[in-house]
């Protein structure tokens, strides 16, 4: 039953994870050890409120513990990760909605991208280059790739912001 | 756009790259920098392939370590019957509605898909059925896995020649092929696919079985019929509008073991452009260890066909290793 509802999780648990840990590397050792400290802890679960933010309070904790290890900052800072975690929860969305239906927004938004900023996501993301080869293969350089990735990031928090799907601006 | 939020993108986007980090002394926007790194979680999530793979294998990784840790469970159910604290009952009767009200198709698929993981190194012989106007219309080869994601595909190129085949797969870390030049090339996913994978099926978009038993429960009506051989099959039909997907796909396995005996991908219509793909089938011919490698390209560079071909196991007539009767 515990594998069931860690199911329904898993992809908001990864990106959470994702979006706070810095070295990548750790993302799927923290993932597995939130998952085990849940089951765990599974007694002291309150029910009655979401699974999600209690998840990621363990996630955060791991990584904070995975931090200390290293000896060295891994982790976004306290305040940064508070407003990603304002921001999953509004992905979390009311009870029963899938992250899927959350982020359909985030294609309409990916439609919208200008053709360098579609092919910069499409060499980096979609097609996992590093910067330094998407910018071989795109013929531009370096610095060009990492404003194009940087401009496609920026166009698409905007547009999820304006739909309601991240925390909105001051 | 500000200089703060430009400033916040190149921090952002060094950080990305794993160059600095960021310390709570950054003079920048903590919610812009919060929000573009969810963005780009966000990215990796949707866009691409080796996320979603890597989170299935840290998933299955994980419930295999919760499963190793017996002890727990058992001193649980004690604490349980001595005490049952109310959070606790609450708990247990809610799981028990939540499991009655999935539908006992999808609740054996869940089993599956939460066994399938450790059904060790196999080896499926494949044949890939196209449509009459191709010649030949018959392709097989020969489908070897392990139960983290790990494969490797042997097949002949759409002209049917069997002395020129191609080998590809994915090893521990990353895809990649060898041409039927002899050249070895690694890199994501689809530029593998994309170049090779389709030309060799013959454009059709080739389906891992670990892959394809994982979307099972959201993206096909299942059903199931019971085998008096002591198997379970699958009958699983697309709902979901997948570009590619196979709009069929069957799977049988041992009912005790729920080890995958055979399984069949369908395309109605067939996909492909030139020598279109009507089925894939993969039935098991063997279970046992491969050699320390064997899902590295280095495995396969200079070996003969010979040489690649594994011991022939005895026969074993358990219902686990026969491939399903069709």
């Amino acid at each position: 039953m515990f594998e069931i509802l860690i199911r329904q999780q898993t992809d908001a648990l990864r990106t959470f994870i994702r979006a706070i840990a810095f070295d990548k590397d750790l993302v799927d050792d923290v993932f597995q050890d939130t998952i085990v400290a849940a089951w765990k802890q599974i007694d002291a679960f309150d029910r009655t409120r979401p699974i999600g933010p209690w998840l990621r309070g363990i996630a955060r904790n791991c990584l904070l513990g995975a931090s200390r290890q290293k000896r060295r900052a891994i982790v976004s800072d306290e305040v940064v990760t508070n407003h990603v975690e304002k921001n999953m929860s509004i992905l979390d969305g009311d009870a029963g909605e899938a992250l899927n239906e959350r982020t359909e927004a985030m294609r309409t938004c990916m439609e919208r991208l200008g053709e360098e900023e579609r092919e910069a996501v499409d060499l980096c993301y979609k097609r996992e280059m590093r910067a330094n080869r998407a910018a071989e293969v795109a013929h531009v350089s370096h610095d060009a790739m990492r404003k194009r990735l940087q401009r496609a990031r920026a166009s698409l928090y905007e547009c999820l912001q304006r739909r309601g799907i991240l925390e909105a601006g001051e | 756009m500000t200089t703060e939020n430009i400033q916040t993108d190149v921090m952002v986007d060094a950080l990305l790259a794993g160059e600095t980090v960021l310390d709570a002394e950054t003079q920048l926007d903590p919610k812009r920098a919060a929000g573009l790194l969810v963005v780009h979680a966000l990215l990796l999530r949707q866009e691409a392939p080796g996320d979603a793979l890597a989170m299935e294998r840290s998933l299955a990784g994980a419930l295999t370590r919760i499963r190793a840790e017996p002890s727990r469970t058992a001193g649980r159910s004690v604490v349980l019957r001595r005490v049952m604290p109310l959070a606790a009952a609450i708990l247990l009767v809610a799981s028990v509605a939540l499991w009655w009200n999935i539908s006992a198709e999808h609740r054996a698929v869940a089993e599956v898909t939460s066994t399938h993981t450790k059904q060790g190194p196999r080896r499926y012989q494949l044949v890939v059925q196209r449509t009459p106007a191709a010649v030949p219309a018959t392709l097989t080869g020969t489908y070897d896995v392990n139960g983290y994601g790990q494969f490797v595909v042997r097949l002949p190129l759409p002209t049917g020649d069997e002395n020129n085949r191609v080998v590809y797969g994915r090893g521990e870390t990353d895809w990649w092929i060898i041409t039927p030049a002899g050249v070895l090339e690694r890199g994501p996913a689809n530029d593998i696919i994309l170049k090779w994978v389709r030309a060799v099926a013959g454009d059709a978009p080739f389906p891992s079985i670990d892959e394809t038993l994982s979307r099972l429960e959201e993206d096909y009506d299942v059903s199931i019929e019971v085998l008096p051989d002591g198997g379970d099959r699958y009958h699983a039909v697309l709902t979901a509008a997948i570009p590619g997907a196979a709009t069929a796909f069957e799977l049988t396995i041992n009912r005790e073991s729920r080890r995958v005996r055979s399984v069949r991908w369908v395309w109605d219509p067939p996909v492909g452009s030139i020598a279109a793909v009507v089925s894939v089938a993969g039935n098991l011919i063997e279970r046992r260890p491969f050699p320390d490698g064997w899902f590295e390209p280095e495995a396969h560079m200079s070996a003969s066909e010979d040489e690649l071909a594994l011991p022939v196991s005895p026969p074993d007539s358990s219902p686990a290793l026969r491939p399903a009767s069709r």
